[in-house]
């Protein structure tokens, strides 16, 4: 069974239990050959399942996966020669220098060369310090040795679980352009990641995960779009008129109280319309503390995972607490 | 086989495979020249057990082949447990058994060509523990002022092929800390499971009936397989099976055992 050529991954109705716990919950993900996927969700969301499934460390309870248009099974192992993984922490022989763990590493799946072990420790920085034990590496230079890792197949689709974590901010904007020249190159990135600006500045398109499924997928500038907002802080003894002014505005629905206190509502409509909801306000005698207009990616991020406002314990813990409960 | 090599690349380099040959080493030349100094102070003393037959076998040709073999068998099979226990767990723990299943290599062929890594670094320990305890038990011998015996050319054919039943049979028994480690996924597990098989399998000999079924089981058929001479007169060294039937018994319990572990790691689900 194969899947569109087009797809350089896909899965359909991917499944995955832990005990009760359900991880996954019929997953359908597209990612399409030579882009740079985002790949969003909270914690607990499905995110490292997913990367798991996709790698063959476990296996679906139900679903299929499809790696370069190829049902992938577990049994055909070999499609996994051409993409490259990094999951969660890099692992590596901690006594091992960076060019052995690389050459050691090499020895299992596809056969790599000597001068692609070079020709990656040279790409990610590492070459002078190709000789010395990773148990004496930092984070981030663990980081890029995991990058190497993944890299050292020449995949066509590489597969990265939080790749600038611990990078430094030359690491990052090199990992960028990295990862943004292999995608120009035909070959195929899917980032999960938390850092949500630098998967807005690297993804062309991004797929979002709650609780186990897929909430939005698309290319990132129509889903910014389409989910673009306007904020407004107003005093609490005024949210309730505010709420009622600007639902007629925008329409019933499309206006939500998103804090604890009541002062800050979110407007489902166009950036452009924010002088309009400022005028609306402001004819009925409510000036506004704040005004945000945009359709940046966490405001996204945080509406299709938080579909209703939990209720916060009040106090320095507020904040932390609603981000535990998405 | 290139599995292989890469195993012996990363399992000699690490600390753990230097510092287990160091404890078997130095525990070996301790027990020889231990032995013919307190023979030298104290020759044919009743309180100390050494009378002259004891310590002739063990410290003179041809005799200290055997008790050399027994001796480095003893001490080398509880450290090649443990030993085996912490590779093959830390397979696991440090993830590299993830990295090697997500570069689409057979997770049965990962778990076989690691312990035919450890099967040859544990043969070259074996082969040091020998020469070295061979060479401490002359010293001991040329301490307790003794002869050193001969050595004729049967007596060393003998020898070598009796390190090789050695060899097979401390692979046999470190096939149970591999299966063991590999099921569990975790170095303490398999260190912890190992350790308390080892104390068992010298309690359980004391009750008799047990003892009967223990003896077809790899702790008792490993060191049965290599087929030790024992001393002249004495039950020392002395097996429970016919060596060759215990060598075939110990080959049969290390396919069963590895049949296990690679059957275990390919279902296992993995994750950290």
């Amino acid at each position: 069974m194969t899947a569109s050529a087009t797809l350089a991954l896909s899965t359909k109705d991917l499944k995955k239990r832990y005990g009760s716990q359900v991880a996954l919950d019929g997953l359908n993900l597209e990612v399409p050959t030579g882009i740079v996927y985002g790949f969003l969700g909270p914690n607990g969301a499905g995110k490292t399942t997913t990367m798991r499934l996709l790698t063959g460390l476990i296996r679906p309870d139900q679903g299929a996966i499809y790696l370069m248009g190829e049902s992938f099974t577990g049994a055909n192992r070999q499609l996994l020669y051409n993409v490259g993984a990094l999951i969660e922490s890099p692992s590596f022989y901690p006594h091992l220098s960076a060019r052995d763990n690389l050459r050691v590493i090499g020895a299992s799946g596809k056969a790599v060369t000597r001068s692609r072990v070079e020709e990656m420790l040279e790409l990610v920085g590492l070459r002078d310090r190709a000789r010395d034990k990773v148990a004496n590496y930092s984070l981030g230079m663990r980081q890029r040795l995991g990058i190497a890792v993944a890299l050292l197949n020449d995949p066509a689709l590489l597969l990265l679980d939080e790749p600038a974590n611990g990078l430094d901010p030359a690491g990052i904007v090199g990992l960028r352009d990295t990862l943004k020249n292999l995608a120009a190159s035909g070959k195929t990135v899917f980032i999960s990641s938390h850092i949500l600006p630098e998967v807005q500045q690297m993804a062309d398109i991004i797929g979002i995960v709650a609780a186990g499924r897929l909430v939005s997928q698309g290319p990132l500038d129509e889903l910014l779009a389409t989910q673009a907002i306007v904020r407004v802080k107003v005093t609490p003894a005024e949210s309730a008129k505010a709420l009622e002014l600007l639902s007629a505005l925008a329409g019933d629905g499309h206006v939500s109280i998103t804090d604890a206190g009541g002062a800050w509502l979110t407007v489902r409509t166009a950036a452009e319309r924010s002088t309009e909801v400022n005028r609306v306000l402001a004819q009925a005698g409510i000036f506004a503390a704040g005004l945000e207009a945009g359709s940046d990616l966490e405001s996204l991020f945080l509406q299709l995972t938080q579909p209703t406002a939990p209720e916060q314990p009040a106090g320095p813990y507020a904040g932390w607490y609603a981000g535990a409960a998405r | 086989m290139t599995l292989v090599l890469a195993g012996i690349r990363k399992f000699n380099t690490r600390t753990a495979t230097l510092v287990s040959l160091l404890v078997a080493v130095v525990l070996v030349v301790i027990e020889f020249v231990v032995v013919g100094a307190a023979y030298r102070a104290a020759p044919n003393d009743p309180n100390n057990g050494l009378t002259k037959d004891t310590v002739t076998w063990l410290l003179t040709f041809p005799g200290l082949i055997d008790a050399v073999l027994s001796i480095t068998f003893g001490f080398g099979s509880l450290i090649a447990l443990i030993y085996v226990a912490v590779a093959a767990g830390s397979e696991w723990t440090w993830g590299t058994l993830k990295i090697a299943v997500a570069r689409g290599e057979s997770r049965r062929n990962y778990a076989l060509a690691t312990f035919a890594s450890l099967s040859l670094i544990l043969g070259a320990g074996l082969a040091i523990m020998f020469l070295v305890g061979i060479a401490s038990a002359v010293a001991g011998g040329l301490i307790a002022g003794l002869p050193m015996g001969t050595l004729d050319g049967p007596t060393l054919g003998g020898a070598l092929a009796k390190l090789v039943r050695a060899w097979i049979a401390l692979v046999g028994l470190a096939s149970v800390a591999y299966a063991v480690s590999m099921i569990a996924k975790s170095q303490m597990a398999g260190v912890g499971t190992v350790i308390g098989l080892f104390i068992a399998s010298t309690i359980v000999t004391l009750i008799p009936v047990i003892r009967e079924i223990f003896k077809y089981l790899p702790f008792s058929t490993s060191s049965d397989a290599v087929g030790f001479g024992s001393q002249p007169g004495t039950s020392l060294g002395a097996a429970s099976l016919d060596p060759n039937v215990a060598l075939v018994v110990t080959i049969a319990w290390l396919i069963g055992l590895l049949a296990i572990a690679a059957i275990a790691t390919e279902r296992a689900e993995i994750k950290g």
